[in-house]
Order: structure tokens, then sequence, then C-alpha cells
């Protein structure tokens, strides 16, 4: 069947203050077709949706709607053009009510200015519906599910009449019951003729969902592709232009003394009788399903939430950690699953940030010696592959991968010999990952002790020198690298049966 | 009381809303004990005046006010343009001897031009509002000096109608309720109007509540900042007049003075958050009402002349201490019980 794409983006060039972020990118989308759009961070996918979205305009080449070239001159336009973008982090008014959420700034009802509630709660009311959402129309946002404001975003674009649906990123914040949901209305909306881009990490996801895939690297488009004819490891290839494998490579390295080690430590409710121990300069992974308890170990360590009962011993000694100023003074540093405060100053530059820990070191009495702050943030920046433009730049312009460098590069200057990581590479893309999994690796050669908390089993069994599991409050098993493989882990992450001493 | 989610605006009283008036009700409580002869029959009606020609005042400027706050802005000028409208059109009323009707007009007008002064530099040229603010309510209270040449306008010199507004208005029996306080109760219901039922409102609960959001979503949001700072000093300046007619006389360094304080208070304790997004025109009415109270008891209840000012703020933080105390539920089992009480004795 001939039919014409909704949206045509011509040879789009984009520069910025004169690096050029996308190079020479043609991008389509057809009636009733989900196009992925893939990439590492900072590879030119967001600035490609921005252009679409009327955000940013192209410094050269057209967009073409229905044939006819259209210029963006800001979100407005392009939303009254039929082009919807629904935001990673939705964009909704948490004050207001799902109706009010759903037509404001949609100049086509309310006309006069003045507003027809019922009508409004009747029109919502069918759009809900037609996604199949079951929304109370009157319910305030506020405190509502993350993938239930993207609904609200999802009908208020329905509302619009919207053609073409960017979706940025859209399942990053999502449990595995709401992607469903979200597939679902995907494909509610695919037979509804609209066209939608989605933009995503998840490889499997986008396999799943995806009828063509884009893929762009450092500004350049690098594939298309249909996702019937491609295999996940053709679409990282193109991505990073590197193969999985080279992603992780572990060094063995000498294993010393015992730093840490927790004898039954219980917090109930929590955690029930949890031993564990880690050496100088090893990698312990700590495997489990998602609520096992192990972030919860992870803070009671820190002493964010200290547990009731058990011992925290350092260096073979006892010691009693109450919060966390005395977990540091012990020497454990603890980075959260959430980057922003863990020790993040995000209004504060990149060198700052990194150099803020050892402040005492770089000044001598009260002034700062800014030359050896200079020569140490060079130094990290070569060795982290920080992308930035400059040392000045505040860490929050900074994506999530290059911020957890960040995070991580001040550890590596710093006394804490336990680093406690909770999820380290949550929500940063392959790319990244890798340089931090290199971090990590430097932390150990320095002879640090790591605790790694991760969901992500390749990443458990290339890294770890030992694997503990727990299971819904307890510790169900430990392996040896050599010992671990991926079965043995999902059958302890859901087995019941306490690790036997 | 359940609050069901969505029902936010309707017409029915919330806990917090609720709360206001029992606190409404313990400054007259506080009133009889402390001096039991202001509510004696021959004391009664002058009190009842004095509250009734007081509050329109504070709902008028509450109402433009709450639009601001709601934006998540702030006015910290609505005294100062209070000041200085009454004392343009008081010059005019002396000196070029225009009508009433004319002199109303003029101050609202002059009020809107304040207003738009104040909305320029917050939205379109994006300083932040409590600055400028700050800055022209330090400007316009000494432009009001200026033009007067920081002379106090008498009753005599400005038209006797204005004592209509106070003197006249419908009488229930012996009770006349003075065009001021319909004035009042007019404003009220547009603001309730706009608010709930108009596009404006709802892009200004939109624009407080994530102003990037709305901005995406198509809605002018310079726009929406500059008009509401428009309405507000609009609302100074109908309060300018209001002054005029209530006092008799209008003084450039007494009319209007603290009357942001007073305002702003009324706003947050009527349930408008600081942080934009929510709040309703019968929280703010409440507010004002309460506020308005506390300042005419203190008169009548006969606290020192030095004494008043020192009482008002201190009372008035004291009410904003409760309000948060109960906000954070640390008061909340209690004022739940006595409301309980109060609904079961009414």
């Amino acid at each position: 069947m001939e039919r014409n794409p909704i949206i045509t983006a011509n040879k789009i060039t984009k520069t910025f203050s004169g690096v050029t972020v996308l190079k020479n990118v043609n991008f389509d989308v057809y009636p009733g077709e989900v196009h992925a759009l893939i990439g590492e961070n900072g590879a030119g996918k967001s600035t490609l949706m921005k252009i679409m979205s009327g955000v940013h305009a192209p410094s050269d080449g057209q967009l073409f709607m229905a044939g006819k070239e259209v210029k963006l001159r800001n979100p407005h336009d392009a939303r009254l053009l039929g082009i919807a973008l629904i935001h990673q982090e939705p964009l909704t008014f948490q004050d207001l009510n799902v109706t009010e959420n759903i037509f404001l700034g949609n100049s086509s009802v309310n006309t006069k200015g003045i507003i027809e509630w019922k009508d409004n709660y009747v029109q919502a009311r069918e759009i809900l519906d037609s996604l199949g959402v079951d929304l109370n129309e009157k319910a305030i946002l506020k405190g509502m599910s993350i993938a239930d404001q993207q609904m609200v975003e999802i009908a208020s674009a329905l509302s619009q009449n919207a053609k073409l649906i960017i979706m940025d990123e859209p399942t990053s914040a999502l449990s595995l019951g709401e992607v469903k949901t979200l597939f679902n209305i995907i494909r509610r909306l695919k037979e509804q003729g609209k066209g939608i881009v989605f933009i995503g990490h998840r490889l499997e996801e986008i396999m799943e969902v995806a009828d063509r895939i884009t893929v762009l690297r450092d500004g350049e488009k690098v594939g298309e592709c249909m996702a019937a004819d491609v295999q996940k490891e053709d679409l990282v290839q193109m991505m990073i232009g590197r193969t999985i494998k080279e992603l992780i490579v572990k060094e063995t390295l000498p294993i010393g003394e015992e730093l840490l080690s927790v004898e039954h430590l219980t917090l109930p409710g929590k955690f029930t009788d949890i031993s564990l121990h880690v050496r100088q300069g090893e990698i312990v992974g700590m495997a489990g399903l998602v609520g096992a308890g192990r972030s919860e170990v992870g803070t009671a360590i820190f002493g964010v939430a200290p547990a009731a009962t058990g011992v925290i011993r350092i260096n073979g000694n006892k010691v009693a950690i109450k919060n966390p100023q005395d977990a540091m003074k012990n020497g454990i540093a603890m980075v959260s699953e959430d980057r922003a405060i863990s020790g993040l100053l995000l209004p504060f530059s990149i060198e700052h940030n990194i150099t803020f820990a050892i402040l005492k070191k770089l000044a001598k009495r009260i002034f700062i010696n800014f030359k050896k702050e200079d020569e140490l943030v060079e130094d990290f920046r070569g060795k982290l592959n920080i992308k930035m433009r400059h040392s000045s730049q505040e860490v929050r312009e900074l994506s999530g991968g290059n911020q957890q460098k960040v995070v991580l590069a001040k550890w590596l200057l710093t006394e804490p010999n336990i680093l406690i990581l909770d999820e380290p590479t949550r929500g940063i893309d392959i790319g990244a990952k890798a340089e931090v999994y290199k971090l990590i690796t430097e932390l150990a050669r320095q002879g640090k002790a790591i605790l790694m908390i991760s969901s992500e089993l390749p990443e458990i069994l290339q890294l770890s020198d030992r694997v503990y599991v727990m299971c819904e409050g307890r510790m169900t098993a430990e392996f040896s690298r050599s010992e671990t493989d991926s079965a043995k882990i999902m059958t302890a992450a859901s087995s019941f049966a306490v690790k036997e001493a | 009381m359940n609050k069901t989610p969505g029902e936010r605006r309707k017409f029915n009283l919330n806990f917090k809303e609720l709360g206001t008036i029992v606190m409404i009700l313990l400054v007259y409580l506080v009133s009889v004990i402390v001096k039991p002869d202001v509510f004696s029959a021959d004391r009664l009606p002058e009190v009842i005046k004095n509250v009734l020609l007081w509050m329109p005042l504070i709902i008028v400027v509450s109402m433009g006010m709450m639009m601001v706050i709601i934006s998540m802005n702030i006015d910290l000028s609505v005294g100062s343009m209070v000041g200085f409208c009454a004392m343009a059109v008081g010059l005019l009323f002396r000196d070029a001897g225009i009508p009433m009707w004319l002199g109303i007009i003029i101050a609202v007008a002059l009020g809107a031009v304040l207003g738009a002064f104040n909305g320029f530099l917050v939205s379109i040229l994006n300083i932040p509002a409590i600055i400028v603010t700050l800055g022209t309510m330090n400007a316009f209270r000494g432009l009001a000096f200026i033009i007067c040449g920081g002379k106090q306008i008498d009753g005599h010199e400005m038209p006797l109608e204005l004592k209509t507004l106070v003197q006249n208005g419908i009488s229930f029996g012996d009770l006349t309720i003075p065009w001021l306080v319909w004035i009042a109760i007019a404003i009220l219901i547009i603001f309730a109007f706009v608010m709930k039922y108009t596009r404006f409102g709802r892009e200004i609960y939109a624009v407080g509540s994530n102003a990037q959001a709305a901005y995406l979503r198509g809605i002018n949001v310079k726009r929406t900042v500059f008009l509401v700072y428009v309405i507000t000093g609009a609302c100074a300046g109908l309060a300018a007049i209001m002054y005029a007619c209530r006092y008799g006389y209008v003084n450039p360094s007494n009319t209007g003075n603290g009357f942001e304080f007073v305002v702003i208070s009324a706003t947050i304790i009527g349930g408008t958050s600081i942080n934009g997004g929510s709040g309703t025109v019968i929280g703010t009415f409440l507010g004002s009402v309460l506020l308005g109270s506390i300042n005419t008891m203190l008169a009548t209840v006969g606290v020192a002349g030095t004494f008043q000012q020192a009482s008002y703020g201190f009372i008035i933080i004291m009410a904003l201490l409760i309000d948060t105390l109960v906000q954070k539920g640390q008061g909340r089992q209690l004022a739940g019980r006595l409301s309980g009480r109060i609904r079961k004795a009414a």
C-alpha cells in the first residue's frame, strides 16, 4: 500500500555554538508505524526529537508534513500541526485534575474562554476509554504514578488530534507491568493510524514494540532497519561501534585482607540475619529481585537506616554505625540509586564536584591551590572520558551516565576504603556503562572493597569476584566467580531456602 | 469530611477552610472574654460597621494576590500601589474637581498601569518577582509622597458622594449593608467565576503548577503572568478608592501601609500554596475575614495604639503557626475532633 509519511526530516543538521550534534540525518514516520530511535547518550536522539517537536530549529535541512515543508517556531506550532511530545518525566500539572491536564492549552475546546466542565469531563472520559485507560477523569494528578501521568499526557496529545506522537524514553521510570500497559496503548494508537517515534535504551523493549529502527551515533545516522530482521547484537554494535563482549573486561586483581564484615544483621520487616564480608580489591555482587532487601542492607551498613541487631566490623574491629557520618568516619561511602542525592552537587561545576571531598588536601590553610585542582581535574577528564564542554560546566547539565562517572571519580580521590554501589548503571546507556565498569575496576585496583548491588545480571556475572543472592530479606546463596551463572542466581533469587552456614 | 479527588474547587469547605472558620470564631470569642461589653446592644452596631468596612479592602486586594501567588509569584508592592492611587486620585478630586465615578475609573486604571510595570519587569524581563516588587514597593510609596508634596488630603477636599458608599447600602431591617461591602461581594463572585470557569483562570493554575509544561502546551506564560499583575494592580486601585470612602482622607504614609503583609498572610492562611498551583477564592475570602477581624477587634477591645501593630504582627504569625501545625497533621486530630463537635452543635 502506498502511503505518505506523516513527517519527513530531510538532511537535518544542527550545530550548537560551533559543535555539530546532528549531521545530515534523514528520518520519517508512516501512519500506524512505531519508528524507534536509538543511540548512546549524546548521539543526537534528543536533539532530533526536539527539532521535530519545535523546541529547536534545525541549522540546515527541512521538515515536511504531508508533502509540504513546515517551519516550527515553537512547541506550540508543532502541537497545532499534530506533533506531540511525551516527555521522559511527564510534564504535567500536579495541582490540576486529569481532565484539566488533558485539555490545557487545547484551543479547540472552550473557544470562548469559558470552561464547560461537564462537556470536558465527558470528552476526557471518551479519550481515556479509547485508550483503554482506567483513570478517574476528576482525580488530581498529585500522587499519581509516572505511568498514569504518562497516560494523561498521551490522552492530552490525542485531544488535539495528534498525528505523530514522540515518546522520549517512556519506559525508563515504569515497572514491568506498566510497560506492558504502555505497549498495549501504543498498539491502540497504531490501530488509530498514529505515527509513533519511540526513543529508548532498553533494546529488548525496542525489539518488541518497534516496526522500524534508526540508529544514531555521534550525530550521524549509522543504520536503519526493520525490527523483524535485526538481532540485538547488531544494534549494539551499530550503536557503539563495538561488540558487547568487549564492554566488560574483568581483570584479575590481587585480593587482600577482609575490610568489611557484617554478622547477623537484622532489621525487622526489611531483612533478617544477613552476614557478608568484602575484602580489599574485591568486587562483591549483590543479586536479587527488586524488593529483596538489598538496598536496605546497603543503607543499613551506611547508617541511613541502621539495623536493629547484628554486628558490623571494619578491619576486624567492631564499630557502631548510627548515621552516615559514622559510616564515613569508618571509611564507608555509598552511591545510592538516586544520583541527585548521593553526593552530587548538581549546581556545582564538574571540577568542584570532583574535588569537593578533598578540599582539605588541595588547600593550604585557607586558600585553595587552583593550579593543583586544574591538573587533577584535567587528569580525570582524560581518564573518565566525561563528555563535557569544559570542566566548569554544571553537573546538572550532564547526562545520567556522565553524572555517574563524576560521582565515582570523586571516590577515586578520597579516603573511603569501602564502597557500596546501588544500581551503579541504572538509566545510563551502554557506552557509558562500559566506562563506569572501568571506573569500578579502577577503584578495586586501588584496593577498595566494593559491594555492588545490581539488578542487571550481565554486570553481576562479568564484574563480581563473588556474588551474594538475596530473596525476601534473606541471604539465599553465595557463589564464587567460577561457580556462578545466571540460572543459579535466578534460582536463588526466587527461592526461600536460607543459605547454609 | 472526605475530599474526593477533583472536587477541589467546588463550593464545599475542606478541612483547612474549616480551621480558618474556627480561628475567626476564636477571635470574637477572645474579644468577648477580654471585653464583654463589646457586644452590648449599644456598641454592637458600631463594631459590626467597623468589621464590615475594613474587610472589603482586604478582600479585594487578596483576590489579586491570590492570583499572583497561584501563578508562583509574589507582589510586595500592593500596599504602595494603594497608597499611590489614593493620593493621585485624591489630588484629582481636590485640584481638578472630577466626579466620583471618574475617580473610581482612574484609580483602577492607574493601579492597572502600576501593575503592568511590575508585570513587565517580572514576566517580560524575567527579574525575580520578589526583587521587582520590593523595589516598586519603595518606588511607588516614594512617588505617592512626591505627587502630593507629603501632604494629606482631607475628606472635605474630596467628593461627598464617597461617603454614600459607606453610609448607604441595602438595608435588612435595622442592619444596613454598605455599598462598599457589595462591591467586595461582586469582586468575589467575579473572581470565583474567572478562576473556575475561564481558560485564563485555569491557565494561572497551570503556570503556577508547572511553568515549563504550560509553555510547551502553548500557554502564553509571559502574558498570563503579566495580566495577573495588571489585575492585582487594578484591585489595589479599587482598594485605594475604598480606603478614601472608609476613612474620609488619604495620606501618603498611612494609606495602604503594611497592606502587603496583611494581604499575603490572608492569602496563605486561606490555603493558597506559596509553591504555586493551588488556592481557592473561598479560602482566600476566609483568610481575609480572619485578618480583617483580628485587625478590627484589636482596636475595638481597646489595645493601645502603640501596641496594636506589634500585637497584629504576632497574632498573624501565631495564626500562620497554628495553620502550619494543622497542615503538618500535628494538630490535625485535635482540630478534627473540634470541628466534629462544632458540626454536631450546629
